[in-house]
């Protein structure tokens, strides 16, 4: 069994030839703690996403997901290797430029939604574009496309606590890509999300990627998120443990497929909290 | 084990307390050194009664102020502690958690109170010590003393009143603190932080109504303020202007976040850059959640400032040139004869004869000893106490005020201005109708010779206007202007086109008030005519007999005391009979004021306000910016995610340093800018009414006030952004 599911990863992917990967992960390592006592989070994990790919991140609970998600967000820093996104190296930015690179560069949607509770739809969707010094004009015009395109335009003049849970994370991944990043990182984005929402959420998702052509990354631990991916990466110990392409494979199938492997690695996936 | 935990606490939080800890220090510091000012004397010596009457009245209205301060520090001190109990109380709830029950909680919370306290007061006080040892060189500087011999001086007094106060507070504190934990769901104290704070959203077109109507009511109070002139507090145009002004702060506060939020969203050319968005989203949800206690501390900081400012003010008005208010070594005052003691300057009376008619009614004993030594009071006195006499005084010079029959100062002015005339009446009641003084050249020469002055000289048909006082000083100088001409005991007199400025007495201020010099001859006549003088002054020159000041006023209490023995009902005291006509039912000396005893008036008189202002202005200045910064760092700390998430998506160190300074800077200046604007006017009037008037210029109070503001105000506004900022960047430090 072990044969089947602990495929090598394939590193060259289905990039259009002199196009830079949207992410190039490569013999990552993350050690925390000191002398004593060393928690090796992730441990020599290699791989690529192409631009405009869907990928899903799965792996029980300490299996390095988060670490590994941190370390691309720039939010953690790795203790050995090199991650890439768009052909450059962020692993020895400065701070200032890590900033810079996250404003630039990545969007982000977040389990708890993160929004500001004291801005509204609008405002929170427009900071994007305004730390990132858009002429004011061009904000409000891109945020209403946006908005419209997500289905969230009738709740930009809302506050967050005024917005259901299903409409607060559409607002946070318009955030994510109104700023038409390179890269755009989810962290268990249905995690807080009824199915109804979450089905939504997946969907708008699946839309950004197949329309608007954003890659995507996104942490999970639930397979049928995972199964809206174009490809699925199992971490488990700080490992690349296997992967599985979707290909022209229907969604229930590419679920299945997703299922098994979970199951195989102990169900552990599917009650990680 | 619980001092441990709570010394740790401490330790932990020491971010939180540093404001704290240095508002209490403060406070402690500056409530010992000013409650300790009576103890200074003995650091120089203080031999006459007045100086340590001055010391004893100053530590009396300072003790109680005091009672006023420690109002405000224990409400300061309970309303912070408040906000760092907020801020913990998740640790709380860990503690009871783990199984500590609510009662041991409660005694860490009464140990870390307690440590912070004892520190601050031990702290408090050795600063306070230091602080109060350079006020005795302030004080000394007031009083015009240098100080020899100095020494530390300690004031046990001050000790136990600060100890005592402040003990008092903590224990209120205390108290607070337990019933706050006591009283708490575990459930609440471990949700803290996830509670979120609900967000305070106002209509906009109510906001934009209640700005407007509240700069409304602000311009209307302030039409008020100005039409009052401040003059009398209980007058309705100056209580509307006050309900004005607290209404329509109250009003701008509450309606002014919605206004801005509604003006700038429409504005999006200027809305949707970089992090203004959030930044103006902080502020307004912070302005509409405290609009409370901007409101308190706006009015606290107009009240504070105009306090500082004006009675810095006063202190010059009252003492601005003393020395040159009492150029005599002493001044004796004989209120010849008068119905009640107001009207004794303003005479009314018909005809020449008049009041010595009056006098001869009903003082007849007085007048007839008046009478007979020609109202000249140096006779009476040498004569009673000869040798005394020849001791003490080595020259003396009376100056006698007629008041000239049937020529009031309003037919004076109305012959110059009409404008003037109108004026008049300001300067004090009745002045319009009441008859002129008058004085001869000859004794105004002998009184300007005393101090070494030239003598004045009078063409035939001319007399003078004199003058120092500044409220009067322009319509004498109107008068010498416009030359006019009166009609006195059938002579006419032409105004000379200038004014003599001559301080015809020892007094608090420079007190000639248009008096005027007219030649001897029409002086004779209306004396002949049997008029008695409205008042005499004496003043005399000490003799250079190696005697202190101090001896020589003593000496010249008791030759007038020869001439007036107490058991007589005569004099009694020095400066007791200056509001009672009859302060002595005996001729010829009704008050004494002496330079020495004057000049120490006007010291401690600067001592008392000087540090009645500056008391009040420093700790309403703590208070004030304590206050706004506990907010604001505590919204710093229930920000913190906020911050995070924005550092997630890409803002820099130097965006999130700048969002914070902006609030910071905003939340300080808002109220401070209302209370100036306030201030501006409160002291506009009076600087119109009053100062100028006196001919003060108030660049120097102001400068001062705004001195102290920048200094207390900008120092705590630039800790509270320190430390802000460091709390974001430790944050996000952490990851």
């Amino acid at each position: 069994m072990a044969e089947i599911y602990a495929t090598p990863v394939h590193v060259a992917n289905a990039a259009a030839p002199g196009q830079p990967m949207a992410l190039s992960v490569h013999q990552v390592k993350k050690l925390y703690g000191s002398r004593d006592s060393i928690t090796q989070a992730l441990d020599g994990v290699s791989f690529d996403v192409a631009p405009g790919e869907f990928v899903g991140v799965m792996g029980p609970s300490g299996s390095g997901k988060t670490t590994l998600l941190n370390c691309v967000s720039t939010i953690d820093k790795v203790t050995s290797g090199q991650i890439m996104v768009d052909g450059h190296d962020i692993t020895s930015l400065s701070k200032r430029a890590l900033a810079k690179f996250r404003r630039d560069e990545l969007g982000f949607i977040f389990q708890d939604f993160n929004l500001l509770d004291t801005l509204n739809g609008m405002e929170n969707i427009a900071l994007a574009l305004t730390i990132k010094h858009v002429p004011p004009a061009e904000v409000a015009r891109r945020v209403q496309e946006i908005a419209q395109t997500l289905g969230v335009a009738e709740v930009l003049g809302k506050y967050p606590s005024q917005m259901s849970g299903g409409q607060k994370q559409r607002v946070a991944a318009a955030r994510a890509i109104v700023g038409d990043p390179k890269l755009i990182l989810a962290d268990e984005p249905t995690g807080a999300l009824d199915s109804r929402s979450a089905a939504v959420l997946l969907e708008t998702l699946e839309m950004m990627n197949a329309s608007m052509g954003a890659t995507i990354m996104m942490v999970t631990h639930d397979s049928y998120a995972a199964s809206f991916t174009n490809r699925v990466l199992f971490i488990k110990d700080g490992r690349l443990f296997n992967e599985i392409r979707r290909g022209s494979m229907p969604r229930e199938e590419f679920f299945a497929r997703i299922m098994e492997v979970v199951s195989f690695l102990g169900g552990e996936v599917g009650h990680a909290a | 084990m619980l001092l441990k935990l709570a010394w740790r606490n401490i330790r932990h939080s020491v971010r939180d307390y540093t404001i704290y800890f240095l508002t209490l220090l403060f406070g402690v510091a500056v409530f010992y050194a000013f409650n300790s000012v009576g103890s200074q004397q003995i650091l120089f010596d203080i031999e006459s009664q007045s100086d340590a009457d001055m010391f004893e009245m100053t530590q009396q209205f300072l003790g109680m102020f005091s009672v006023l301060i420690a109002v405000v520090l224990g409400f300061l001190i309970l309303y912070s502690n408040g906000f760092l109990i907020r801020r913990r109380k998740r640790e709380f709830g860990t503690y009871m958690l783990l199984g500590m029950p609510a009662g041991q909680v409660s005694r860490i919370m009464l140990a870390e109170t307690v440590l912070v306290g004892l520190l601050s007061l031990v702290i408090g006080l050795v600063l306070g010590f230091l602080l109060s040892q350079g006020m005795s060189f302030v004080t000394a500087a007031l009083f015009g003393a240098t100080i020899s011999n100095y020494q530390f001086v300690f004031s046990p007094d001050a000790l136990r009143v600060t100890v005592l106060c402040f003990v008092g507070i903590y224990v209120v504190v205390a108290l607070f603190n337990t019933f706050t934990v006591n009283r708490q769901q575990l459930i609440d104290l471990l949700r803290a932080d996830a509670k979120n704070q609900k967000v305070a959203v106002r209509n906009p077109w109510v906001c934009l109504v209640g700005f407007i109507a509240s700069i409304g009511i602000l311009a209307y109070a302030y039409q008020q303020l100005i039409a009052s002139g401040m003059v009398m507090l209980d007058d309705p145009q100056f209580i509307r202007a006050t309900i004005g002004m607290l209404v329509g702060t109250l009003l701008f506060f509450w309606s002014l976040a919605g206004f801005i939020i509604a003006v700038l969203t429409r504005a999006r050319g200027v809305y949707l850059r970089g992090l203004v968005p959030f930044t103006v989203r902080q502020i307004a949800s912070r302005v509409n959640t405290a609009f409370l206690s901007l409101w308190v501390v706006c009015v606290m900081l107009f009240f504070s400032i105009t306090a500082f400012s004006v009675g810095m003010g006063l202190v010059q008005v009252l003492t601005g040139n003393i020395e040159e208010a009492n150029p005599y070594s002493a001044t004796l005052v004989a209120q010849v004869y008068n119905e009640s003691a107001v009207s004794s300057v303003r005479d009314q009376s018909a005809a020449v004869d008049e009041r010595a008619k009056a006098m001869q009614a009903a003082a007849p004993e007085r007048y007839a000893q008046g009478m007979s030594h020609d109202w000249d009071m140096a006779s009476v006195l040498r004569e009673n106490a000869p040798e005394l006499w020849a001791q003490t005084v080595a020259r003396s010079a009376q100056i006698d005020t007629y008041s000239a029959p049937g020529i009031t100062y309003g037919m004076l002015f109305d012959r110059v201005d009409e404008a003037v005339a109108a004026r008049i009446d300001d300067l004090s009641d009745h002045v319009a109708e009441s008859n002129i003084g008058v004085v001869s050249l000859s004794q105004a020469n002998a009184v300007r010779a005393l101090t070494g002055e030239p003598a004045l000289q009078l063409d035939a048909g001319e007399c003078i206007m004199a003058n120092n006082m500044e409220m009067t000083r322009e319509v004498a100088d109107v008068v010498a202007a416009e030359q006019p001409t009166i009609e006195l005991m059938g002579a006419q007199l032409t105004y000379r086109d200038e004014v003599v400025s001559v301080q015809f007495q020892d007094n608090a201020l420079a007190s000639t008030a248009l008096i005027t010099i007219v030649p001897d001859d029409v002086i004779d006549e209306i004396v002949v005519a049997g008029a008695i003088p409205l008042q005499c002054w004496l003043n005399v020159m000490y003799a250079d007999n190696g005697a202190t000041d101090i001896a020589n006023d003593e000496a010249l209490a008791q030759i007038v005391a020869a001439a007036q023995p107490l058991d007589m009902q005569g004099f009694e005291t020095g400066y007791a009979g200056r509001d009672n006509p009859y302060a002595s039912l005996l001729w010829p000396v009704t008050s004494i004021y002496t330079a020495h005893e004057m000049i120490a008036q006007s010291g401690g008189l600067k001592m008392l306000i000087t540090y009645l202002a500056i008391y009040i202005g420093f700790i309403f200045l703590i208070a004030t910016a304590a206050v706004l910064a506990v907010q604001q760092l505590s919204q710093t700390a229930d920000s913190l995610p906020r911050y995070r998430m924005l550092s997630r998506i890409g803002c820099s160190q130097r965006m999130l340093s700048r969002a914070l300074l902006v609030q910071v800077l905003v939340y300080f200046l808002l109220p401070l800018g209302l209370a100036l604007c306030h201030v501006t006017c409160a002291v506009g009037v009076l600087t119109d009414k009053l100062f100028t008037a006196m001919g003060v210029p108030v660049d120097g109070p102001v400068a001062l006030a705004a001195a102290l503001v920048l200094v207390v105000y900008g120092g705590y506004l630039l800790v509270t952004y320190l430390t802000s900022r460091s709390a974001v960047n430790g944050m996000l430090k952490a990851r």
